[in-house]
């Protein structure tokens, strides 16, 4: 008996030394930013120079894969680290592309909904006390939209929408543009049809402007609207097929989601005149989609540097490609170039659009004025994008519309409610 | 005495590792759910919530609608398959020479894989599937059946049919130790066959019945594998089971949730344990 009683209360010392052994020892302060793997090269170029200021923090990037099992094995990790209350301090993601065929898995499947999840910081109080970025100076109407009643808690960082760049020649066939979804797909002009039959499923899902309540859970999009819009889009999509073929031919020099290099493109041809049109929702707006955007880990054990990393990423220097100069050479140029989308940052659009001629530069404006909604892309997108798909490409069967529609509304139903 | 202590300490000294295990992978944990389900959030910054959360869910139509599913499956799934497993059992009892042979029959189902399921459902049920052949050529329109009402009839029979040898397995075993001498004694007393069943067959077969109940449940729990497989994450609204909702919670990191739809289950299971066991053994205790 008293060697067992020897032996345990041995044992309990011998695992208090091991265990003591680890403290007294200065942690090394680290961040993490969780981030895809297109952005890992602009990211860690960002780090660098955070790290330059912060030489007492090292920054570390997790990068997540998004297609296959390795993503879910990944993204389930992820899910449980942050259910312990651990898990990456920043994060920078992009939500999915709709029209991509090959389905992507994200961290967060519907960033509307888990900004009411308590998993996010609320930013504002880091806000007032910025180091990098001049915080009114960005795109408010953009940032709103990652803000809930408990404040900001993700951060947009560039955002895009769908248009096309006509030069101002071809433009005498185009007539007057449409000012809602309805008019475009209701056109009769041959020239217009022609450029948009082939796209217009993939932009489906921006038809429509706010399409949940994601406080109270609820899909905003009813049966009948939604029933409405795919077939007058469908029918669309015929008559655009039939009767483009028989117009001459327009060249378009933007068609799609406008981005840095539509602005290189206008930059290019400053002497040219060119007509640039958005295209519209049915609430005769634009609805933009944010391409990337960022959040603080609620649970970060260094709130402060987590959002000074986010601070330096939509500063100026960071947005505009130009850098922070850190001894010899620049660091923080290749965030810009490697993302999608216009900046939130309005000094750095603006200095782009300062480069462009001056109606060019004022339609762009314009069309930012005719924003009505602000959306993270979600897999609300792509449920309705497939919808549509299903609809205009799938078997032939009676009903199949209304099926469609209805198996559509409970999924996107049940992913608002849970 | 000093010998009695010296045993019992040996004992828990062996016993040890498994609680240390069962400690640190089951009470530790347990202990966080319920920390969760009265907080806001989860970590360092989460608040407490008192029973907001409880109020919260109750109120969700989706957690409504997947505790009807999961109690309606309950409700069917466990009647019937005890009645069919203890029909099956008696049956199987007059069998003795070949039970050993049906038993590993019956048992296939159960030792099938998941995939292989999912697989023989699909080959009854999906588009192109034998049942909508054999629509066809009764000339009546092909059914999309898991986007059906029938789906959770689909599931009902799949639970039945996967886990029925399992529950034959353990009330047969009930069966079998019971004395025939007790019968033939029954019978020349002029005992009928009900008579024999209700004070002789039924009494015996109480643990019995009991752990066919438990597992019985633990496997309609489990049935939600294949649902899953299925069906998806969001599933026909006809089978969407609480299983979903806490997985969808964790995808979504609603852990709140998770945590508050966790701990009912727990307590539905307890309860109906609980109250088959008092049944049961009531008045064995």
């Amino acid at each position: 008996m008293k060697k067992i009683t020897i032996n345990i209360i041995g044992s309990i010392v011998l695992l208090g030394v091991i265990l003591y052994s680890g403290c007294g020892k200065e942690q090394e302060k680290i961040i993490t930013i969780c981030t895809e793997a297109d952005n890992v090269v602009g990211v860690q170029d960002l780090a660098k120079a955070w790290e330059k200021d912060h030489p007492d923090i090292r920054i570390e990037v997790l990068s997540i894969p998004t297609i296959g099992a390795s993503a879910e094995t990944a993204l389930s990790e992820l899910r449980t680290e942050i259910m312990a209350g651990e898990g990456p301090d920043v994060f920078l993601l992009s939500g999915p592309n709709p029209n991509v065929l090959e389905e992507t898995i994200h961290l967060f499947e519907i960033p509307e909904v888990t900004m009411n999840a308590d998993i996010f910081l609320p930013l504002d109080q880091y806000i007032d006390h910025a180091e990098y970025t001049n915080w009114e100076m960005l795109n408010q109407k953009i940032l709103q939209a990652g803000k809930t009643e408990e404040g900001q808690m993700l951060i947009p960082v560039s955002y895009t929408y769908y248009a096309y760049v006509f030069r101002e020649e071809d433009l005498a066939q185009l007539e007057a543009l449409p000012v809602t979804w309805e008019q475009v797909v209701e056109t009769d002009n041959p020239y217009l049809q022609q450029k948009l039959w082939g796209k217009i499923g993939g932009q489906f899902h921006n038809a429509f402007g706010k399409v949940a309540n994601y406080e109270e859970g609820t899909f905003l999009l009813s049966k009948e609207l939604l029933l409405d819009q795919l077939e007058s889009t469908a029918s669309f999509l015929q008559s655009g097929l039939r009767k483009g073929k028989t117009a001459g031919e327009t060249e378009e020099i933007v068609g799609g989601n406008v981005d840095r290099e539509v602005m290189e493109l206008l930059m290019r041809e400053q002497n040219q005149s060119h007509h640039i049109w958005a295209l519209p929702n049915i609430e005769k707006g634009v609805t933009a989609n944010i391409c990337l955007y960022a959040g603080v880990n609620r649970n970060t054990e260094y709130p402060e540097e987590a959002f000074s990393v986010v601070d330096m990423l939509l500063s100026d220097e960071v947005q505009s490609g130009r850098g922070f100069k850190k001894g010899d050479r620049n660091f923080g140029t290749l965030v810009s170039a490697n993302q999608q989308g216009f900046s939130v940052n309005q000094q750095s659009f603006d200095g782009k659009l300062s480069r462009l001629n001056q109606e060019d530069a004022d339609t762009l404006k314009l069309i930012e004025e005719k924003i009505s909604t602000v959306r993270f892309l979600s897999e609300i997108d792509c449920e309705l994008c497939e919808l549509f798909s299903y609809v205009s490409y799938g078997p032939e069967k009676p009903d199949k519309g209304e099926a469609a529609v209805q198996k559509t509304l409970e999924s996107v139903q049940m992913k608002l409610s849970e | 005495m000093k010998n009695n202590f010296s045993k019992s300490m040996t004992g828990y000294f062996l016993i040890a590792p498994m609680m240390a295990g069962c400690l640190l992978f089951y009470v530790i944990p347990f202990g966080m759910v319920i920390y969760y389900s009265f907080q806001s959030g989860v970590g360092r910054r989460s608040t407490f919530v008192g029973l907001n959360n409880y109020f919260e869910i109750i109120q969700n139509e989706l957690f409504q609608l997947a505790c009807w599913n999961t109690l309606r499956f309950l409700i069917i799934g466990l009647p019937a398959i005890l009645l069919i497993s203890y029909g099956i059992a008696w049956i199987l009892k007059k069998q003795t020479e070949k039970y050993l042979f049906l038993k590993s029959v019956l048992l296939l189902p159960y030792t099938m894989p998941v995939a292989g399921t999912v697989i023989l459902i699909d080959v009854f049920v999906s588009d192109n599937g034998i049942l909508n052949f054999v629509r066809d050529l009764a000339g009546v329109s092909a059914e999309k059946w898991m986007e059906s009402s029938g789906a959770f009839w689909i599931v009902v029979f799949l639970y039945l049919w996967k886990n029925t040898g399992y529950s034959v397995i353990i009330l047969l075993s009930g069966l079998l130790s019971i004395s025939e001498e007790q019968y033939h004694s029954a019978q020349m007393d002029g005992a009928s066959g009900f008579q024999q069943f209700r004070y002789i067959t039924m009494p015996q077969m109480r643990q019995s019945v009991f752990f066919a109940v438990l597992f019985s449940m633990m496997n309609a729990f489990k049935c939600f594998r294949e649902i899953f497989l299925i069906g998806g994450e969001h599933p026909n609204p006809e089978i969407y089971m609480l299983q979903h909702y806490i997985n969808n919670s964790f995808e979504n990191f609603h852990y709140n949730n998770l945590a508050v739809a966790s701990i009912l289950i727990f307590l539905i299971i307890a309860i109906i344990v609980g109250s088959s066991f008092i049944r049961i053994f009531g008045k064995e205790v």
